[in-house]
């Protein structure tokens, strides 16, 4: 089953993307709040695709995004934007980011991005 | 549905709530030139902005983004940041609130918003510019960056990718000659962000062949990027197709394939068998969708379909004829040839027909290729199985249990995850469990299912220990040694045999696995997994510590009946009980602890508004904020901390002048403390203002005919102070908006007496103001004196109660027709409940007088005799009885009696109904 990290500060939207994918039939590896957690549970859970919210404190989704893919450049990350984000969203994708999702989350475009992702 | 969108709104408002909290103080130190303030102040907005999407609350979400967009601008220099700005974002964390709250009440966030829209428009128009841009990065290169980790996988794939990716960036230059696909794309209407789908297509289409250029190119694409590009590739026209295919976000594209630059092709064609490698997937006819020239629909389609089973695993014959009709009507440098008329109008028309046969596929495969479908069954099967066999062990273990079974990054687990969540013990490979122990795994299921999990895990153990002695050569890591060391300190007693010589038990569970990183980290990682708090309604511990009282009102009854009969056995377990159920409530009573920050947080905001309205110059400082007190006190202190504060700042600190010539300095100083002391909470509130004058404050006493100038000299010091606690009293000669009309001092007394807790007030003239409130931290659980009168039972207080007297009623002095007694030296009125309850009985000769404080006054209660001093659970009186007065709610005894406890400050004040 696909292991899914699930990164973002807002514990309302974890929990948001937890139900949208669990029930899609995801697992959900982990929960990070922050890019420094991202990263260090990237490294232990090893999930097979992550989504990255972008503004977080301590480190930015694009950082952890960069953290990340130093290691593993195969590492399959989808971005979680918002209008407003395109610009930085676009520098994620240009880093690698494989896709991306839009707030307020879709449950079908959601499922579908990630799914697009992992097909890959 | 509907419950669930219950569930969110609740946990948007909770987490809105907290978002307000940070957004104060966030402003209050960006004010103070803390500049991550700033982010810290975008991250929030950002938000509540994502939360109120999702929920559809639009014009929160749209006075969050205009916000953000500011907060884009001042971030990235574009905005510069004043008093004004601060202003009007600080309004609208007010807007914000109310809208929360409007949010909260009514399910919808009908607040106008239109002024702090045009505030914003303003600031915005003034910096024209990147305003869109929220903060750009400089992409890096992540080749650059130092690796911690080698590539899990190295195998020749990635090389290769590798090698392509470089020889990308050396081709991405080279002239557009080299180009033989021009690929047409346009996105669908519903894509959302399609500049972003585009890089996105033109990042991935990076990866399989060389992008030489885009139209528009990628930078170009902006926000008014319609969704059509063209892109002139070099490589695998399959590739391409291939990817194409997958993008369920493009409405059509077409591949315009030029054969001419054949040298290209035919690398590629080379390169295929690798990717069929890779997918398990046959090579798709490219051909038939170029088939550009004089095709029918139905032909076209007929082909398609023919495509569609080839997908699906049976090969059909290329048709190569076709691919030459291509070659024919595309010329060579079609790249740089004007695209006729003509060819755009065949384009819509093939892309119409793919987008026909789009459709067609969809309904033929269900949506999902065919070559995932087993594959992805058997993951979920195999998920399944581990799920069953760790059921059975209990929570702590489970999750050490499966981030094991996650960390290890090995092709073996993947393939059967089982076998390494048991490789702890169990099913260990063959290699070491020879013979036999397949009685022993059983009977270690059983234990597990059993539910004890730590002695399951000593098996486990033994086990290994057993099997190593077959091994001997293999050894355990240090890690693993130490681990063990963990679970027998876990398990005293069970693991005792183990723990003697751990270090001894040498054993292996897998030579080649890099097993000894994972567990080294393995405590760690559910270190973190595990989240150290959790969210718990507020009702929902309301509903415990309820059940709590009425365990402690039973506990009460078997204590009663245990001392009727006089039973040691009963006796003994009412007692152990009593432990048990006492500690119980001391932990139930630390949940409901929360911490006075959550009131105290949003002070300095609201200091820092204040002082700039009254052009005062205040430092505000708190300290103690990690004092705890239970949650209902917490929520209802509140509005009384807000009122001193206020206080503080409008009538304690004097204006700048004042304060010149008083020779202070011009900054003034309030303090807001906190601290745990004995029983009780206290909390302070003082600043260096200009104090109370007391010759003021009998003044006013006078003139608002509260007291005769024959009262006031007997009063002391401290009790002209309390005045300003009188209701109706005011100093001020005009009340100003912010503070003071007099009713607060006497509703912050009313509130912290409600709470049980007093206030006190100290002050010198010209120097300072002390506020000081003792609160009793927790609420719902007193301790009580029960009283007799007459054949009615009441509960006293104990926190009231300051020493119980017999007296004789003949020692009664009557003045004004008010019964006092003397104690000592002082005169004490005293009340007959009695009389107040008009219970119908005897006067007795000899009765007890139960001396009762509250805020400095003291009264004797006249009761017939003294019961008992119990613990007892407040329960409210409800709606109904709302409007008795006297009471504070009433209590239920271990006999299942309904007692009622007394109100001593309405009793003192004696404004009783009759």
């Amino acid at each position: 089953m696909t292991k899914v990290l699930i990164v973002d500060d807002t514990a309302f939207m974890r929990k948001l993307l937890k139900n949208i994918l669990f029930g899609a039939g995801f697992d959900i590896a982990g929960e990070a709040e922050n890019g420094t957690q991202a990263v260090e549970l990237y490294k232990q859970l090893k999930p097979d695709i992550v989504t990255m919210d972008v503004v977080m404190p301590e480190m930015t989704g694009i950082d952890a995004l960069k953290h990340i893919k130093s290691f593993d450049k195969d590492a399959k990350i989808v971005m979680c934007t918002a209008i407003g984000q395109e610009k930085i969203v676009k520098t994620a994708i240009k880093l690698g980011a494989r896709g991306y999702i839009i707030k307020p989350f879709q449950a079908p475009k959601v499922i579908e991005e990630i799914k697009k992702v992992i097909g890959q | 549905m509907e419950s669930d969108m219950a569930a969110y709104k609740n946990d948007f408002l909770q987490e809105t709530y907290e978002c307000l909290d940070v957004f104060n103080q966030s402003f209050v130190d960006l004010e103070n030139g803390d500049g991550a303030a700033i982010d810290e102040i975008f991250r929030i907005t950002h938000t509540i902005k994502g939360m109120a999407g999702f929920l559809e609350y639009k014009s929160l979400e749209s006075l969050c983004h205009n916000m953000e967009e500011i907060l884009c601008g001042i971030k990235d220099g574009d905005i510069d940041i004043d008093g004004n700005l601060v202003d009007i974002m600080l309004s609208t964390v007010d807007r914000i609130t109310d809208m929360v709250k409007q949010i909260e009440n009514e399910d919808n966030d009908s607040v106008e918003i239109k002024d702090l829209l045009e505030a914003f428009e303003g600031y915005k128009k003034t910096n024209e510019g990147s305003q869109k841009i929220l903060c750009t990065e400089n992409p890096v290169d992540y080749k650059t960056l130092p690796s911690e980790i080698t590539p899990v996988q190295s195998s020749e794939d990635t090389l290769l990718d590798l090698e392509s990716k470089e020889e990308n960036e050396t081709e991405n230059t080279c002239s557009l000659e080299a180009c033989n696909i021009v690929l047409d794309v346009t996105l669908s209407d519903d894509c959302v962000m399609k500049d972003l789908r585009a890089t996105l297509i033109i990042e991935s289409l990076k990866d399989i062949c060389i992008v030489n250029k885009t139209d528009p190119d990628e930078d170009g694409m902006g926000d008014n990027f319609n969704g059509h590009f063209t892109a002139f590739l070099s490589g695998d026209v399959n590739k391409v197709e291939e990817l194409m295919d997958r993008n369920t976000e493009i409405e059509y594209f077409n591949i315009d394939f030029n054969e001419k630059t054949g040298d290209t092709t035919s690398e590629n064609n080379n390169a295929i068998p690798v990717s069929n490698e890779k997918t398990g997937e046959k090579p798709t006819p490219a051909e038939c969708k170029t088939n550009v020239t004089i095709v029918s629909d139905e032909e076209t389609r007929e082909v398609r379909t023919d495509d569609i089973y080839g997908m699906n695993g049976a090969s059909i014959p290329p048709v190569e004829q076709e691919t030459t009709t291509i070659s024919a009507t595309c010329p060579s440098n079609l790249c740089e040839t004007p695209v006729s008329k003509l060819l755009a109008k065949i384009r819509l028309l093939l892309n119409k027909i793919n987008n026909h046969i789009k459709g067609f596929r969809s309904t033929e495969c269900g949506g999902i290729p065919g070559k995932k479908g087993p594959d992805f069954l058997n993951g979920e099967r195999q998920s399944q199985e581990v799920k069953l066999s760790v059921k059975n062990i209990v929570d702590g273990p489970e999750q050490e249990i499966q981030s094991l079974g996650a960390q290890i990054p090995d092709e073996k687990i993947k393939s059967d995850p089982k076998q390494e969540i048991q490789s702890l013990g169990t099913q260990i490979p063959d290699e070491i469990i020879e013979s036999g122990p397949e009685q022993e795994i059983q009977s270690l299921e059983s234990l597990c299912s059993e539910g004890d999990a730590e002695e399951c895990r000593v098996q486990e153990l033994q086990l290994l220990e057993k099997n190593s002695g077959d091994i001997p050569k293999q050894e355990l890591q240090l890690d693993e040694v130490q681990h063990i060391e963990e679970i027998n300190e876990e398990s005293p007693g069970q693991g005792s045999e183990l723990k003697e010589n751990p270090v001894n038990t040498k054993l292996k569970i897998d030579s080649n696995k890099p097993l000894s990183n994972s567990t080294t980290n393995k405590l760690e990682s559910s270190g973190t997994k595990i989240q150290e708090t959790i969210r718990v309604k507020t009702s929902n511990l309301d509903s415990i510590m309820n059940l709590v009282g009425e365990l402690v009102i039973n506990k009460g009854r078997l204590l009663q009946i245990s001392q009727e009969y006089d039973l040691p056995e009963l006796d003994e377990a009412t007692g152990a009980l009593d432990k048990s159920i006492s500690s119980l409530q001391d932990e139930v009573m630390r949940i409901r602890m929360v911490k006075i920050d959550r009131v105290v947080s949003k002070f300095p905001r609201m200091v820092r508004d204040l002082s700039r309205k009254l052009d005062k110059n205040i430092d505000f400082e708190i300290e103690g904020q990690d004092t705890e007190l239970d949650k209902t006190i917490i929520d209802k202190i509140n509005d009384p901390l807000v009122h001193l504060v206020r206080n503080a700042v409008d009538h304690g600190i004097e204006s700048h002048e004042e304060r010149k010539n008083a020779g202070k300095s011009e900054i003034g100083h309030i303090k807001l403390s906190a601290r745990r002391e004995k029983n009780n909470v206290i909390i302070e509130i003082e600043d260096d203002g200009k104090g109370l004058d007391l010759e003021l404050l009998k003044k006013k006493a006078i003139e608002k005919g509260l007291f005769s100038a024959f009262d006031l000299e007997n009063f002391s010091d401290d009790e002209v102070r309390m005045l300003i606690f009188t209701p109706g009293f005011s100093t001020k000669e005009s009340a100003t908006e912010i503070s003071g009309r007099g009713v607060g001092m006497d509703a912050v007394k009313t509130a912290v007496a409600n709470l049980g807790g007093k206030v006190r007030i100290y002050s010198n003239k010209g120097e300072y103001t002390k506020i000081r409130i003792d609160l009793p931290p927790t609420v719902a659980i007193i301790k009580s004196l029960l009283v007799k009168v007459g054949a009615e039972t009441y509960a006293i207080p104990i926190s009231n109660v300051v020493k119980a007297l017999s007296v004789d009623s003949k020692d009664y002095k009557l003045i004004n027709e008010k019964p006092l007694i003397y104690i000592g030296d002082k005169i004490i009125p005293v009340l007959e409940l009695k009389d107040i309850f008009n219970i119908q009985c005897d006067k007795l000769e000899k009765v007890l007088a139960i001396i009762v404080e509250m805020e400095n006054e003291e009264v004797g209660l006249i009761v017939d005799s003294i019961i008992d001093q119990q613990e007892i659970v407040i329960k409210p009186l409800g709606q109904i009885f709302s409007n008795i007065k006297g009471f504070i709610g009433v209590t239920i005894l271990g006999d299942g009696r309904v007692i009622p406890i007394l109100d001593v400050s309405v009793l003192i004040r004696g404004d009783i109904d009759d």
